[in-house]
This record gives structure tokens, sequence and C-alpha cells, in this order.
């Protein structure tokens, strides 16, 4: 990692630890940031996928769906973005789903990186796991705000957390000589 | 390419070309181990990280998203797997489209000379790695070794041409544990990912392992290829493969003047011709025991099956000193030289998606 990534990741880091503690003190406030949030996520991507097409896509076989997807994406951010109240149940499985998935990839690259003899598969696997459990605990406690915003916190704060470490990491450069 | 043909096929073409059973066989080992050596295994025997000539799936994975990994993944695909065939071809598009599509792979482009010219001045194991890397152009074309949407994605019109010139529907499916079925013409292949630059749209993992079974013959539609059909005969391209090895080998031998592009040995095509056409259209995804039946009869002497652990043990016995010239060592150094003229060609096209590499004896580019 290049020291300019690096001091990037330790900020983000920071960043996503410090508004954790913010939406952690104040559940009920932080809800519609967070779909705020989600919204924008949503927007930013048809954005990002527009642009994919444009430069690159367009040449692609097959490619017009991408610019399909990119405008439906957007539209759907749009429509989020000015609801003034996305019921809670979507928020839970949007959170649970992404959870669900980066705990699934967790625990298969443990099982891989363990057959491998690979020493990084405790990590991945503890990763693995933290994911597991807080996609269960989306779906467990679905109907009450407080919780939702506190699962979401304590997931931003597990990540803020491990970008500071990573930060700090060492992690070997390849040169070609 | 797989096995039988990076192992049992290459040390077939060794024999034809004049090795002893014991160069051809350090020939093939290497040409073999090219798609071994892994960062991964670097670190267990404390091997220069430079020198990794493959990738392991977990590598993959772990690998970040950014534009060094990016780079790093490129430096090993294009240098080892997927050489590209013309770093200058017109193409339309933007620059970031034709950087893409300039690192598409296919056979007799001006880097397998380069590829061959540079094992001339090395070792047997220099000489392997070159024949991966040529044989790969044939099975490989069509494809980019860097990751690309846009490039190696496929849609499911897939068709398999049979004996008798009919066309039947390939399927795929994602299922690891299932494996490829040839007789319902089931195969696996990866997930469709609508992002640009995953490591799961790197190389042929769209098309399957049907660029590595020798028998097959298909029909697809490349994503670069405006919706045009494309036929892969690969019975035909693995056997100008095969005789582009002997020639080549030839060469790198000293029995021949240079080393051209189109050039195939046509002597090996009147002696050997229709026993290899024979293995390479059976329809089998292992043709290792026929090619091992094939290179025994050749030089009368057995082959014994391909070790991984050959090398490292070797290598990890050896005094630090004594290292550079041990079977991996001599790999390393040629591997660190192909990965470095491979890089320093796309970074000269003006194509910084390999990054830079600086020059063996030269100065930083």
């Amino acid at each position: 990692m290049t020291i300019i990534k690096r001091i990037r990741v330790f900020f983000a880091g920071i960043f996503m630890v410090a508004v954790s503690l913010l939406y952690a003190a104040a559940p009920t406030e932080a809800l519609p940031d967070i779909t705020a949030v989600l919204s924008l996520a949503l927007l930013l991507y048809g954005v990002k996928m527009m642009v994919f097409y444009f430069t690159l896509a367009r040449h692609m076989t097959g490619g017009l769906a991408v610019l399909f997807r990119a405008v439906l994406i957007f539209d759907i951010g749009l429509f989020a973005f000015y609801l003034p109240d996305v019921p809670l149940i979507y928020v839970m499985i949007y959170l649970a789903a992404i959870h669900g998935f980066a705990g699934i990839a967790g625990v298969l690259k443990a099982l891989e990186a363990k057959r491998l003899e690979a020493p990084s598969w405790k990590l991945n696997f503890f990763h693995g796991l933290v994911n597991a459990i807080m996609a269960v605990l989306c779906l467990v406690f679905s109907k009450s705000i407080r919780t939702a915003v506190l699962i979401y916190s304590s997931g931003l704060f597990y990540s803020g957390v491990i970008r500071i470490i990573q930060a700090f990491r060492k992690t070997a450069s390849i040169y070609v000589q | 390419m797989q096995k039988d043909f990076h192992y049992y096929a290459t040390y077939c073409a060794a024999v034809i070309a004049g090795f002893s059973h014991e160069e051809s066989l350090a020939v093939c080992y290497s040409a073999q181990f090219v798609d071994m050596c892994s960062l991964t295994l670097l670190k267990k025997i404390g091997g220069p990280p430079e020198a990794a000539t493959t990738q392991l799936q977990m590598e993959l994975m772990n690998s970040r998203n950014d534009i060094v990994s990016r780079q790093n993944i490129t430096r090993i695909w294009s240098s080892f797997h997927f050489l590209p065939a013309d770093l200058y071809s017109p193409v339309k598009g933007g620059r970031p489209y034709k950087d893409k599509f300039h690192l598409v792979c296919g056979p007799n482009g001006e880097l397998v000379k380069d590829t061959v010219e540079l094992a001339k001045k090395g070792s047997l194991q220099a000489v392997g790695i070159a024949m991966h890397v040529l044989a790969d152009t044939w099975a490989h074309r069509c494809f980019a070794g860097t990751p690309s949407l846009v490039i190696n994605n496929a849609n499911s019109d897939f068709y398999e041409i049979t004996e008798d010139n009919k066309r039947k529907k390939i399927t795929f499916h994602e299922n690891v544990k299932a494996g490829d079925n040839i007789e319902q013409r089931k195969y696996i292949r990866t997930v469709y990912y609508a992002e640009e630059n995953s490591v799961m749209n790197l190389g042929h993992g769209r098309a399957g392992h049907l660029p590595d079974y020798s028998f097959m013959r298909y029909i697809y539609m490349p994503a670069w290829g405006n919706y045009k059909e494309f036929y892969k005969d690969n019975p035909s391209e693995y056997y100008l493969a095969f005789s582009q090895m002997v020639c080549a080998m030839r060469y790198l031998r000293g029995e021949t003047a240079g080393f051209e592009k189109n050039m195939y040995d046509t002597d090996m095509m009147q002696s050997y011709g229709e026993r290899i056409k024979e293995i390479l259209k059976r329809r089998q995804f292992d043709a290792s025991e026929d090619w091992k039946k094939f290179g025994e009869e050749l030089s009368g002497k057995e082959i014994v099956p391909f070790d991984i652990n050959m090398y490292q043990k070797e290598y990890t016995d050896a005094s630090p000193k004594n290292r550079a010239l041990t079977g991996a060592g001599r790999f390393f150094a040629a591997a660190k030289a192909q990965k470095s003229m491979v890089t320093d060609r796309i970074f000269d096209s003006g194509n910084l998606l390999a990054g830079f590499s600086k020059r063996i004896g030269g100065g930083v580019k």
C-alpha cells in the first residue's frame, strides 16, 4: 500500500468510527441519515454505471444492458431519496444482504486459505463470522429502529477499526526487476 | 491449457526437437511449473515474490481492487498465460477501451517472437517457460490477462461443433462440485459479475475450461467482437501450437537459424501428424495418458509424473549462495526476465495497465 493510500485508509477508518459512535448515541435521529446515505449510494452507483457504459461497455456485446441497469438504479435512487420514510424492514433486508454476502465470502476465503495452509485463514474466518452474525442480527431485530441503528453502527465501527489496522499493517510491494 | 499439454505434450515436442530425455524433462517440468509458481508457494520456500507466474484463487480474491493490484495481476497473467497478440492493433473507442483491447491474447504476435528470443539466452527452465507462454497464445486467444468485463465477458450463446459439423448447445453452471460433463455438454464457468475490473472477469473464466480442452470445437461471441461469432477449433490450433513449439525448440537448440512468426515444423507434421491429431481429437478432459505413452515411445524412457515438490526441495535444501543454480533458481530468473520483457513492451506501447518495470541491466523507465 502506498503512503497516500495508507493515509486515506486511516482517515476513512477514523471517520467511520466517529460516525458509528454518533449514530449509536442517537439511534432515532440516525435512521433518516442512514436511508439518505443508502439512496445516495444508489444514485452514485447509477452514475458510475453510466460512465462505465459510455467509456467502455458501449463497445461490448450486450453492453446496452449496462445502460438499462444504470438508468434503473439511478431511478430507484431518486425514488428512495424523495421518500419521506423508507419502511424499516427494507433497510434491514439491505443490511442483512450486505453482511450476509460478506460473511459467506469471508468464510469461503478462510476455508481455501486453510486448505492451502496459508496463515491468513484465521483473520478471514473472523471477518466472515462477524459479518454472518451481523446479518443474523439484522433479520432477528428487524422491527426495532434502535437495534437496527445499533447493528448498523457496530458494523460501521468494525469496518472503521479494520481500516485503521490495515493502514498500519505491513504489506509487501512486488516489483518486476 | 492443462498439465496434459504443458507437461506431457511439451516433453514430446522437446524430444522431437532433439533434446535428450533429461533435458526434455527439465523443459516440460518448467513449462508446467508456470501454473504452480504462486506467491503463496514462493513465500513458503523463500523465493523472490516478483517471480510469481500465476495466482491462486485465494490470492486473487484477497487482492484489492486498486490500480496497483490490477497492474500486478496484469503483469502475471499477460506475461505467462495471455500474451498480447498486437499491442498496436487499430480499434474504435477511447483510450481506456483501447488499452484493454490491446491486451487480447493471440498467436503469432511480436511478443511470441520476443519470448522465444529471450529464452535463447537462457536456461532449459527459460525454454520451458517460453513453451508454456507460446502454447497458451493458441489456447487462450481472444481473452486478455487483465480483469475486464468488456473484453473477457461472454454471453450464453455457446455451441459445440460436432464431428458431423452440427451445432450443439453448450450450457453453463456455477456448481464447482458438479464439474464439467462432456456427454451433456454442461460446463462450469465463473458467475457474471458486472464490475469491469473484478477478478471474476480475468482471462477465460466466462468460457469455463473450454479453451483448455484439446478436443473442443465451439462457436461463441467474444465481448469485444461486436456481436460476431467466433469459431474456435482447439484440435487444429493445438496442433499448430505443438508444431510451433517444435520449431521454436529446434531454434533454441541451435539447430535452425532463426524463429519467425507463422513458422511450423513440417518434418514433425509428416512423421507424427496423424498420431498427434488423434490424441487431440479424442473427447476426454485429460489427455495425459495418451501424451505420456507417445512421449515414452519417442524417447524410450519413462516420463516421471509431475511433482510440485521437486523444485521446492532442491531449492530449500541448497545453501543461499547456490540457490540460483538450482532448477527453481533458474526458473525464477527466467520468470523475472519474461515478466520484465512483457511489462516493458506493454509500457512502451503507451499502455499502463501492467505498470512499469526496471529493465534488467538498464535504468528505470
